[in-house]
């Protein structure tokens, strides 16, 4: 089933993930060690709504406990990807089956289509691994009649778009700078992803480029694809075919209703290696119920705000983000902390003045030091930070 | 485990003897001597090198 092109009514798609969701709660039970006894004296669903009532569980869930959430022998996985998890000196591992890969490359090509027409040539800017996000995106892209070249992330060595290049696919602040360095490129469209994407860094590149900037939302636990615009500022299309998405209050962990901003929360449908039950993705965000001017009358993601742990604190990443990569003369930037200042390096150099203006602006009283440097203080597909 | 310890393969009764092992994952290779079943080639991983060392590699492969 396809959430891009077959608009079925907002009650036949709650009826197909009910049954979706029975099945996905008996599978687990019958293959997964942790889920049997997470999920011990639950019994089947008789509505969406029941699904407040199972327990929640964590990315420390899946750090201590992942191997027991497979449930498929591990000759049936296809790739796991470990990641670093924040607050935690072991890593995350998430296992994939070759039809978990599978639908995410079809959730993929749907989701191109909103960007891509057949006969172009995109450039991912992300890593080249096996069975990672560039290779799937190749795969997707290709099914469409795009060609994808993986160029890996952006380099300050190379701040040019590729050659023939039309359509980019990559980090937010990556593709920023590229679109401020080479202006002139013939870009046709962007989908910008892997990181918090401030509104004003699709305006700017859209503005610079002439041409849609789309945004999309997914992490690894989502099966790397998760929701996607088909309009640029548009709420963005959930994959409601493979997962369901909640909005909690991260204190009391109630279900909240469309328009109020919480931490998202997602359930895996047709996951087979490894599916998530009410798994927090510790980003905080805000569902949309209205109906899209494509004809969806389906839920949509209307924005991610960034993680929780982040905007917890006064000064953070999305913040500095907003005030920074907002602007026009500021190529990039990295920050940390020295103490109780705040040591940001900007590139280019004669961006400076107004850098320290900005923050100024946003907060008087913070002490920050400025000095050059600045570009691509994050690389690959590591999340921006505060060092 | 015992360095010492001789371990046999049961299918063939042979004793086990160091040997060359390449391993392939996500596109890279790497090989080490471990213990081999000479005759229908059984290789032992010790639970230390499983745990350690080969679990630190993969997991540095495994980005997305």
């Amino acid at each position: 089933m396809n959430p891009f092109e077959q608009f079925l009514s907002a009650e036949q798609y709650r009826e197909y993930q009910l049954e979706a969701l029975n099945e996905a709660l008996a599978y687990a039970k019958r293959n997964s060690r942790f889920w049997r006894e997470r999920l011990s004296g639950f019994g089947a669903l008789r509505s969406l709504e029941e699904l407040a009532a199972l327990p929640l569980c964590s990315a420390r869930d899946i750090i201590e406990r992942g191997a027991a959430m497979v449930c498929l022998p591990q000759n049936a996985v296809a790739r796991i990807v470990s990641l670093e998890s924040s607050g935690s000196a072991r890593r995350k591992r998430l296992w994939f089956s070759d039809g978990d890969l599978e639908r995410t490359v079809e959730f993929f090509a749907a989701g191109m289509k909103y960007l891509c027409l057949g006969g172009e040539r995109a450039a991912i800017f992300f890593p080249d691994n096996e069975n990672g996000v560039s290779s799937l995106l190749s795969q997707a892209l290709a099914r469409i009649g795009v060609s994808a070249e993986a160029v890996g992330p952006v380099s300050a060595d190379a701040l040019s778009v590729p050659a023939g290049a039309d359509i980019l696919i990559g980090l937010p602040a990556q593709l920023r700078a590229l679109a401020l360095a080479d202006p002139g490129a013939k870009v046709k469209g962007v989908l910008l992803s892997a990181d918090y994407i401030p509104r004003r860094v699709c305006e700017l590149i859209g503005r610079i480029w002439c041409c849609p900037v789309l945004t999309h939302y997914g992490l690894t636990e989502s099966g790397l694809g998760c929701a996607v615009q088909c309009s640029p500022g548009s709420a963005m299309h959930i994959r409601h075919d493979e997962l369901i998405l909640e909005i909690i209050d991260p204190g009391t962990c109630q279900v909240l209703p469309f328009g109020s901003e919480g931490e998202i929360v997602i359930t895996t449908l047709r996951r087979e290696a490894m599916p998530l039950f009410r798994y927090r993705t510790g980003d905080i965000g805000a569902l949309s119920a209205d109906k899209c001017s494509c004809g969806s009358e389906l839920p949509r993601l209307s924005y991610v705000k960034g993680r929780a742990e982040e905007l917890k604190k006064k000064i953070n990443i999305h913040i500095l983000d907003d005030i920074f990569l907002s602007r026009d003369d500021i190529i990039d930037y990295t920050a940390r902390m020295d103490g109780a200042a705040l040591a940001v390096s900007v590139f280019p150099e004669s961006a400076i003045p107004a850098a320290r203006a900005a923050l100024a602006a946003a907060f008087p009283a913070l002490p920050a030091r400025f000095e050059a440097g600045g570009l691509f203080g994050s690389t690959g597909v590591l999340k921006r930070r505060i060092f | 485990m015992d360095n010492n310890t001789e371990w046999k393969c049961m299918k063939c009764g042979e004793r086990l003897v160091p040997r060359k092992v390449v391993f392939d994952y996500m596109g890279r290779s790497f090989s080490e001597d471990f213990p081999c079943c000479p005759k229908c080639g059984l290789v032992l991983v010790p639970p230390e090198m499983a745990e350690g060392r080969m679990a630190d590699v993969e997991q540095m492969l495994e980005d997305k």
